[in-house]
């Protein structure tokens, strides 16, 4: 038994005007803090000295002194008419595009350098539906090569031809950022992908529109990361999953942030035209 | 400099444009193709002033020529400090190490690990003995002068964690971990040619950014350049290529990154030198636009140097503005990154 005070900070939160407030969550006595950093990542001092100047020179766009960038207007369709309804009426968004704004691009300046915002490793597991075993597997996996728990999802609905069933476990995600997210990435540009054999690189015609890359890895693929490397006979051969994964970035268009993407190690490959 | 009074390489900015007298040839190209409408209504009307003496300046391309870092900065001693603190932290509110994914159970190398763990008494091999659980595991923070964290400590408690356990007798064991293949150590981070002193060598200040510098006719250093062919209409990308190859040898793996100009150096003639070009304009100096490169492979050779280089250096930032003019390191400062 300790007779000294030590602060315990409240288990649970009740509300702003209750005297006993916990601290907030960088506070080392908080219960939700947690520690980091632990290094400075190689990848982003790369970036910081190296990539973030050369993607400057190179997405450079010239505007003509004195006459600006050219402006395009207001994007939203108004309510014009004479009824009163139209009075502070919201306006709707452009034709197209599923309604959605989409985001404006600007030219790149020293303020908005693309760079790498966000890493998610997702695995559909479909055989844990059966046996839970698969997914203990697969969540060790992704644990081991991302240093973080996985989270779990459920199927949302029954899909006969799939085996998928309402409400059962199936898939795993992992979302790295910061510090984690360029340690992985540096494992995957410099270690894994250029172990893979007969890739020909990541799809160019990979992405969503907005800057998201996206690039799938095979079980074969994964045993390739260090961490897997090692105690690779500790996973039944089964067992081991593949998976997919999304680097999300700052660019608002794909050309850049492929273009960020090839400076950091990336390699593309053109699509392969049918006849 | 004989190439310096070159008429082909003198051009003048906005020619055909009254209007636009201070911006370039393509833009004033686009403005006119914009306005084109516009423009023809404003031809109708008679213009009564008289064309303003043209300005001209001798065009030269330079390349800023750099191997960028190869290995990561040295930490402050304040984030070494504050990384083993952190990590200390972290063993204390982490979840366990899971012993038996990594060693399956009744093996040598659990053995072997586990007389480890003992000895340091944490699963982290870089922080150090400290005990996250134990009634000292506030005491987080190293003593005054302590070599934990240090990147030559960490190396050697990582290295030596590879190698079997000293006093292991069993003979099955020492066989089993024999197996091994034990990592060799980490290249130091200086290198010879960091010793020497060596400018020329591009194997050192590994930490940092090293740019090509010249030393021209002259007797003055300087980024490579040379005036821009105005015969050929060559794009400053292809000039900047050939300056490499005519200043340094063709013995280099180059990439000019961009094809625009990454900044300007402008450098008006004395009084006695400003001539008259066949146009008639004023060529009152000469303006360099530096292009940016990187070198992949190879080393400068000055040998065959068509551009009358006599010398060159590898050069960090702070290095270059004690050799170049104050106001050529004026105009290219902001340009170099300063790692």
């Amino acid at each position: 038994m300790t007779t000294s005070y030590k602060y315990r900070p409240p288990k649970y939160y009740r509300g702003p005007l209750h005297p006993h407030q916990p601290p907030p969550p960088d506070d080392i006595s908080s219960r939700e803090f947690i520690p980091g950093p632990f290094t400075q990542p190689r990848l982003l001092e790369t970036y910081d000295s190296v990539v973030a100047s050369d993607m400057l020179a190179l997405c450079y766009t010239h505007v003509i002194p004195g006459e600006g960038l050219k402006d395009r207007g207001d994007r939203m369709r108004h309510w014009v008419g004479d009824s009163p309804y139209y009075e502070n009426r919201p306006p709707k968004g452009p034709k197209g595009g599923h309604g959605r704004l989409r985001p404006i691009h600007k030219p790149i300046s020293f303020k908005n350098i693309p760079e790498l915002r966000k890493a998610v490793i997702h695995t559909h597991v479909p055989d844990a539906v059966e046996n839970r075993g698969y997914l203990h597997s697969a969540s060790m996996l992704l644990q081991s090569i991302s240093g973080h728990r996985a989270e779990v999802h459920k199927a949302k609905m029954s899909v006969q031809e799939w085996g998928a069933k309402k409400g059962k476990h199936v898939s795993l995600t992992v979302e790295l950022e910061g510090e984690d997210m360029y340690h992985f990435m540096a494992k995957l540009v410099e270690i894994v992908m250029p172990q893979i054999k007969d890739w020909p690189g990541v799809s160019r015609g990979s992405g969503d529109s907005v800057g998201n890359i996206s690039l799938g890895l095979r079980p074969e693929d994964l045993t390739l990361f260090p961490e897997v490397e090692v105690n690779l006979d500790m996973y039944p051969p089964d067992k081991i999953p593949g998976c997919h994964i999304q680097i999300q970035t700052s660019a608002v268009t794909d050309k850049e942030a492929r273009l960020l993407l090839s400076t950091i190690g990336v390699p593309f490959h053109d699509k392969v035209k049918k006849r | 400099m004989a190439a310096r009074r070159n008429p082909s390489s003198i051009t003048s900015f906005g020619s055909a444009q009254t209007v636009h007298q201070s911006i370039c040839r393509s833009c004033s190209h686009t403005i006119r193709r914009r306005y084109a409408s516009t423009a023809a209504a404003v031809a109708e009307q008679p213009t009564s002033e008289a064309p303003a003496p043209q300005e001209a300046h001798q065009l030269l391309a330079g390349v800023i020529l750099s191997r960028p870092p190869q290995i990561t900065r040295d930490l402050h001693p304040f984030e070494k400090a504050f990384f083993l603190y952190q990590k200390r932290l972290n063993e204390r509110l982490a979840l366990p190490f899971t012993r038996y994914l990594y060693y399956k159970k009744k093996t040598p190398n659990l053995l072997d690990f586990r007389k480890k763990l003992d000895q340091r008494k944490t699963p982290a091999r870089d922080i150090g003995n400290y005990s996250a659980y134990s009634e000292h595991a506030w005491h987080d923070e190293p003593m005054v002068g302590a070599v934990e964290g240090e990147i030559e400590d960490v190396k050697e408690k990582l290295l030596t964690d590879e190698q079997p356990f000293p006093e292991d007798e069993d003979l099955d064991q020492v066989v089993a971990m024999e197996e091994k293949v034990i990592p060799d150590a980490p290249m130091p981070r200086t290198t010879e040619a960091d010793k020497a002193g060596d400018e020329k060598s591009l194997n050192r200040l590994l930490q940092r950014t090293l740019y090509l510098l010249v030393k021209d006719g002259k007797g003055n250093w300087r980024f490579p350049s040379a005036p821009w062919d105005g015969v050929k209409k060559e794009t400053l990308r292809e000039s900047a290529e050939r300056i490499i190859r005519q200043s340094a040898g063709i013995n280099m793996h180059t990439w000019i990154v961009s094809n625009h100009p990454v900044g300007h150096f402008e450098r008006p003639y004395g009084q006695n030198y400003i001539t008259t070009n066949e146009a008639g304009a004023t060529v009152k100096g000469e303006v360099t636009f530096f292009m940016k490169g990187r070198i992949m492979m190879g080393q400068a050779d000055i040998k065959e140097s068509e551009l009358g280089v006599s010398d060159f250096k590898w050069l960090p930032k702070e290095s270059i503005k004690e050799h170049v003019h104050p106001k050529y390191w004026a105009s290219v400062d902001d340009i170099l990154p300063s790692r």
